[in-house]
């Protein structure tokens, strides 16, 4: 990256102090960048792949542990949602190679109840309608949605994460979003929840986080 | 209310574990058999005077939401539902009562399996058709019964059932098939509560409309059971994805693979009926859920389908042999536990009242159980009021942790819940001694099982992750990677 400089935001900083504390062996440092991150890595994969979020999650952080001697980045957040996306693609692939071979393969499975924990938490009809949308959208989208508005990353720190030059991704993120606007105005959904969702697209679709 | 079900794990998990011969009134529990979404269920003995014993199924609600008095709200407005229906084909409500301030429900108990356990141990392949047929046809019925039910007044009561799954579709093993749970069912005159925002059913069973929260009415249940049509017939979902709301989206498109992809020979009838009870478009859809039996009745005649109960009966006992009807026998323990501190004891609960009571709950903790209600009279005879001022000594909160390890452990090792027996009473409890978990393994009347199964179980890699933690405990030298475990795992569970 032609100029590898810190974020203004002061708690960047301090996430680098304590991926190098790590690096050096201080576990203690380790430990809190996972606590801080555990929840935002989990509510990533909630809304990609939620039946195995759980699992993901811990396989990213562990995956993290393994690597955090080759992190080059300025920005601890783009490392480990660098990993996490790794793992979806991952797991995205190999559902779809389940697929091709699951003609004969019995597919009565437990129904998603909407009352189980996993299953509930957005609730509110406009994050569904915004799921429903970014559900039809091609998964980079989808993950440069999630990471901009869910996650809160900048454009540099997804373009480490996704690879890609950072005009690159200002580029395909505005297009994400104009695309996304397009399915939630043309989908089938109450007339008063898409109005409200369109009112003010981008806070709802940050509060999906916290949704998640 | 407002945040629904998003609980804490540490309460997700919580089991109330009631161990065998622990008293509710009239009922002693024989064992545990299950759990759904808000409930779990117990296999239980009704006593009566002179060694007279019957099986029911207790549901009570599970102790993390009973103290949402929405959840309560919910639990006895199915009660109340439930009171005023009496099928053939569904699941009877014998009795309310009241257990250490919670409410539980006494069913009848189903000697057989659900819809979703026979699927299942079918492996992909369909049932045979009259059968699939008479389960689909006697649900429906079932349906078209509840949505025309009217109150005294003859007004309609607009009940919509939104809860048509498999695993809520009985099946004995005479062939019998019971419609359970009316739990999240609808009445129309009812302001309507879901306006939250809350859904409630299981994706994929959801009509579009109930999807979207819009309006439903009695045709929604057509759509769901045009769904369970689909299934008993294929032995596939309609509507399968790993993401809920990919399910919801090819709900609300009404994008299905023709049965014919699966089943070769499917009959074309047979297709246009499911194609027609899978209308998105409510209007295109069968109007009842008995226009939609008809028609399959029709199918049925044309192609010579056999579609007895007797033929029913006999697919079950050919897959299950004929169970023994459980073992009733348990040693009963004189005083059930009360979760929580006794600082009042209510007696006899009117069903008007209830929601004044819902709210004063966590007060009136009784230490047995204590009133029983009947249900809107259907029950005829008095029923014997157990314990009123009887200050059982409470046991505090600590009773809760103290709850008999044994069938907690056991509750949490079977999570796999198959079978349900109802219905006929079984008359002498046998010789033997208690049936253990495994025997034969009862299905609940209700959603679907154990929400640590339902997260926990679908990846293989879950169990893995279990084994690891195990092994970290065990470490003392830890590696880095395990100390990172160490701090993962306790973070999941939060």
């Amino acid at each position: 990256m032609a100029q590898v400089q810190q974020d203004d935001d002061p708690g960047q900083d301090e996430e680098i102090a304590l991926l190098y504390a790590w690096r050096s062996g201080d576990r203690g440092a380790g430990d809190r960048l996972m606590r801080l991150y555990y929840a935002r890595v989990l509510s990533f994969f909630r809304m990609r792949a939620a039946s195995v979020a759980d699992d993901l999650t811990q396989r990213t952080f562990l995956a993290c542990t393994e690597s955090k001697e080759h992190v080059r980045t300025s920005s601890f957040r783009a490392f480990l949602f660098g990993v996490a996306r790794k793992m979806l693609l991952k797991h995205i692939e190999a559902e779809s190679r389940k697929a091709l071979h699951q003609v004969y393969e019995f597919e009565v499975g437990r129904p998603q109840s909407i009352l189980s924990p996993s299953g509930v938490v957005h609730q509110r009809r406009e994050h569904w309608l915004l799921l429903r949308a970014l559900d039809r959208l091609p998964d980079e989208s989808q993950t440069m949605i999630a990471l901009f508005y869910v996650q809160g990353l900048r454009a540099r720190e997804i373009g480490e994460v996704l690879g890609m030059p950072t005009s690159t991704v200002t580029t395909r993120l505005s297009r994400a979003r104009e695309a996304l606007r397009a399915e939630v105005e043309t989908l089938r959904a109450p007339a008063e929840v898409r109005r409200s969702l369109l009112a003010d697209f981008e806070a709802w679709a940050r509060s999906l986080g916290t949704a998640m | 209310m407002g945040s629904g079900v998003d609980l804490p794990t540490n309460r997700q998990h919580t089991i109330r574990g009631l161990s065998p011969g622990t008293r509710l009134g009239r009922y002693a529990v024989v064992r545990r058999i299950g759990s759904g979404g808000m409930a779990e269920l117990y296999l239980a003995r009704l006593d009566g005077p002179e060694g007279f014993a019957k099986a029911v199924a207790l549901k009570l609600m599970h102790p993390y939401l009973s103290d949402d008095a929405h959840f309560a709200r919910m639990f006895l407005k199915e009660a109340r539902i439930a009171a005023q229906i009496e099928h053939p084909s569904i699941v009877q409500v014998l009795d309310v009562g009241e257990f250490g301030g919670e409410y539980f429900m006494a069913l009848e108990f189903v000697h057989g399996k659900d819809l979703r356990r026979v699927l299942a141990d079918q492996k992909g392949k369909p049932m045979p058709l009259g059968c699939a047929l008479r389960v689909v046809m006697d649900v429906g019925r079932a349906l078209h019964y509840a949505h025309r039910l009217r109150d005294p007044g003859g007004r309609a009561l607009g009940i919509v059932h939104r809860d048509v799954s498999p695993s809520n579709v009985l099946i004995s093993y005479q062939g019998a098939v019971k419609l359970a749970d009316f739990g999240v069912a609808k009445v129309a005159e009812r302001s309507n509560a879901t306006a939250s925002g809350m859904l409630k059913g299981k994706m994929g069973y959801m009509s579009p409309e109930q999807c979207l929260q819009e309006h439903v009415d009695a045709r929604s249940d057509v759509f769901s059971l045009g769904v369970l049509l689909y299934e008993a017939t294929t032995a596939r979902r309609a509507f399968f994805a790993e993401q809920p709301v990919a399910v919801m989206n090819k709900v609300i498109d009404g994008r299905w693979r023709p049965p014919d992809h699966f089943v070769p020979g499917y009959p074309g009838a047979l297709h246009e009926i499911v194609a027609r009870a899978l209308s998105v478009d409510v209007d295109k859809r069968f109007q009842s859920a008995e226009a939609m039996v008809e028609a399959l009745e029709r199918l049925a005649a044309e192609l010579e389908i056999d579609t007895r109960v007797e033929a029913l009966g006999g697919f079950m006992q050919e897959r299950y042999g004929q169970p023994a009807l459980p073992d009733l026998e348990v040693p009963t323990l004189d005083m059930a536990r009360p979760r929580a501190p006794v600082t009042e004891v209510h007696g006899f609960a009117p069903m008007g009242s209830l929601e004044s009571r819902s709210r004063s709950r966590r007060l009136v903790t009784g230490a047995a159980l204590v009133g029983v209600l009947v249900l809107g009279g259907v029950l005829g005879w008095q029923v014997a009021r157990s314990t009123d001022g009887a200050p059982a000594p409470a046991p505090a909160p600590a009773a809760v942790g103290s709850a008999p390890a044994p069938v907690q452990a056991a509750a949490v090792a079977s999570p796999e819940l198959p079978a349900n027996d109802v219905a006929v009473a079984p008359s002498e409890p046998e010789a033997p001694p208690p049936t253990t978990e495994d025997e034969d393994p009862p299905q609940t009347a209700l959603d679907e099982p154990t929400e640590d199964s339902v997260v926990e179980d679908e990846p293989a890699k879950a169990t893995k992750r279990k084994g690891k933690r195990r092994k970290k405990r065990s470490t003392s030298t830890k590696s880095e990677t395990e100390r990172a475990r160490e701090i993962l795992f306790p973070t999941s569970s939060k």
